[in-house]
């Protein structure tokens, strides 16, 4: 294995060693710099009892630039697209080496509690949100039963 | 090497949470850079006043030129070294596993004076004995000839941490002679008297603590106004790259690899180089080969390409033009060499091994 920043090494015992409430995240035995995520959704939000899938990948540049993050598991979110892809200022222009895994996992989280459609990824879903919000929560709630629950995933 | 290895070997804040003087965290943070997390080395200020490694900063504006605490601009060519503060952080980082000892200790005797802890104390005594003994058994960890310190292997192999000790050794040991035979007046004002110095307790120290450190005479011994000169930064955009092989052979820099590894071995270089530049105790430029060597051999640009070309051509966004762009250099150079096979097949029976190994 590549040598490892002391950095990574740290962050990686932290997260391990003191979690954040409702966040888990995982080095995989092959590749340190590659982390399982689940992030729990928001109590107040559409997303709530759901548990999310994500994987986290720490570039070679990491901590010069931002770690990448993706959704495994289907999600209906205005920032969110259907590949996974977030949209989040602190994962692209705004990161700065002075955050670390464990803000951008929050700052996930906090994305799941306030869906911002006015800068959009996924536009229809945007759009959607826009136009009728009750009914794009509604939605939001069936897919978070429908593909977040814990039952659902181990299935997959 | 294993994580725990390595954990051995990573100090933290946090260190001091168990101890009677928690609040040395906070001291113990500020010595630490902001983007690595790690105790300055080579420490430069910006000009909002923020200070990281050498290192961290210089690689970090290569592609930023925002500051990366407050966000305003910064300039490479604006930082300034901080000696003072290097010495500073050298010098606790020494004292640091003495001072750690010392208020873990405390801690432990009063608590065999207080009869109703004395047992379970002592278990706990007893089980940080057990859990610390496969430390020192541990095949991977090796005994630093000069400073007698644990480390594993890989660190004294790959690093040059032994010269450091060396170089340490016979800086102090220069010193210190000096000092007994000319003792200057400054120095001898900040030196620690023999009393103020921590006292050996016999039963838990078995190493004695040293008494001096010459960090202090370093500081105001040491000529910071050396004129020195630093790499430049390259604009690879107008850079062929026979030219940026040029430049890589001057620095005595291998030139093998496509144009992007190439650029990316510069880079690198450039901050080991300049960095280098703002340490007290700057290494060889052979170190520095060395460095750049274990950086590419880590580094997934250097590792083979085929795996990430199947990738991101089954990417969903996989732009062509992109591709070309990035990859142009290298179809020129395959094109080359196949025109080049085929008059050489013409003129002379073709030597294919050759030819193919070049195209790699």
């Amino acid at each position: 294995m590549a040598a490892l920043p002391k950095r990574i090494i740290k962050e990686t015992e932290r997260l391990v060693s003191d979690p954040v409430p409702g966040i888990t995240a995982i080095p995989s035995e092959e590749n340190l710099r590659y982390f399982e995520v689940t992030i729990d959704g928001p109590n107040s939000s559409p997303y709530a009892n759901g548990v999310f899938h994500l994987e986290l990948y720490l570039p070679d540049d990491y901590p010069m630039c931002a770690p990448k993050v993706r959704f495994l598991t289907k999600i209906y979110h205005p920032n969110i697209d259907k590949l996974g892809r977030i949209c989040l200022d602190v994962l692209k222009d705004n990161w700065s080496p002075a955050l670390q895994i464990r803000t951008i996992l929050l700052s996930i989280q906090a994305l799941l509690g306030a869906p911002n459609p006015d800068d959009p990824l996924a536009n229809d879903v945007a759009e959607d949100w826009k136009k009728d919000e009750k009914k794009a929560i509604e939605v939001a709630k069936e897919w978070t039963e429908k593909y977040a629950s814990k039952k659902e995933y181990s299935e997959n | 090497m294993n994580l725990s290895n390595h954990l051995q070997l990573i100090t933290d804040p946090s260190d001091f949470k168990n101890t009677k003087l928690p609040i040395l965290s906070e001291l113990d943070l500020l010595k630490r850079c902001y983007i690595c997390k790690e105790f300055f080395k080579a420490p430069v200020i910006t000009s909002c006043n923020h200070t990281f490694c050498s290192q961290c900063i210089r690689e970090y504006l290569i592609s930023n030129n925002l500051c990366p605490l407050c966000k305003t601009e910064v300039f490479e060519s604006s930082l300034k070294r901080d000696v003072l503060l290097e010495e500073i952080v050298l010098c606790y980082k020494e004292i640091r596993p003495y001072l750690l000892k010392l208020i873990k200790n405390e801690e432990q005797n009063e608590a065999n004076g207080t009869h109703e802890n004395n047992g379970k104390r002592k278990q706990e005594e007893k089980e940080v004995q057990v859990v610390k003994k496969p430390k020192v058994e541990d095949p991977n960890l090796v005994e630093c000839p000069v400073c007698n310190q644990l480390l594993p292997m890989e660190t004294l192999q790959n690093t040059n941490h032994i010269d450091e000790c060396g170089l340490k050794r016979t800086v102090a040991s220069r010193l210190r002679t000096r000092n007994t035979s000319k003792p200057s007046s400054i120095s001898s004002f900040f030196k620690s008297s023999p009393n103020e110095s921590p006292p050996s307790s016999p039963n838990n120290n078995p190493n004695t603590v040293p008494t001096k450190l010459g960090h202090d005479e370093y500081y105001f011994n040491s000529k910071t106004n050396v004129p020195i000169k630093r790499l430049a930064k390259l604009d690879y955009s107008s850079l062929t790259t026979p030219k940026l092989k040029e430049k890589l052979s001057a620095l005595t820099l291998p030139i093998n690899g496509n144009r992007n590894q190439l650029e990316l071995r510069y880079n690198e270089y450039f901050v080991l180089f300049n960095s280098n530049l703002d340490s007290n105790r700057p290494v060889s430029e052979k170190v520095l080969l060395q460095k750049l060597q274990k950086w590419e051999s880590s580094h997934s640009a250097f590792k083979i390409v085929r795996n990430s070309i199947s990738k991101s051509i089954t990417d969903k966004n996989f732009s062509v033009k992109e591709w070309m762009d990035e990859y142009s250099d290298e179809f020129k150079e395959l094109v080359k060499s196949a025109k080049q096979s085929m008059k050489k097949s013409k003129e002379v029976k073709p030597e294919e091994n050759g030819d193919n190994d070049e195209m790699k």
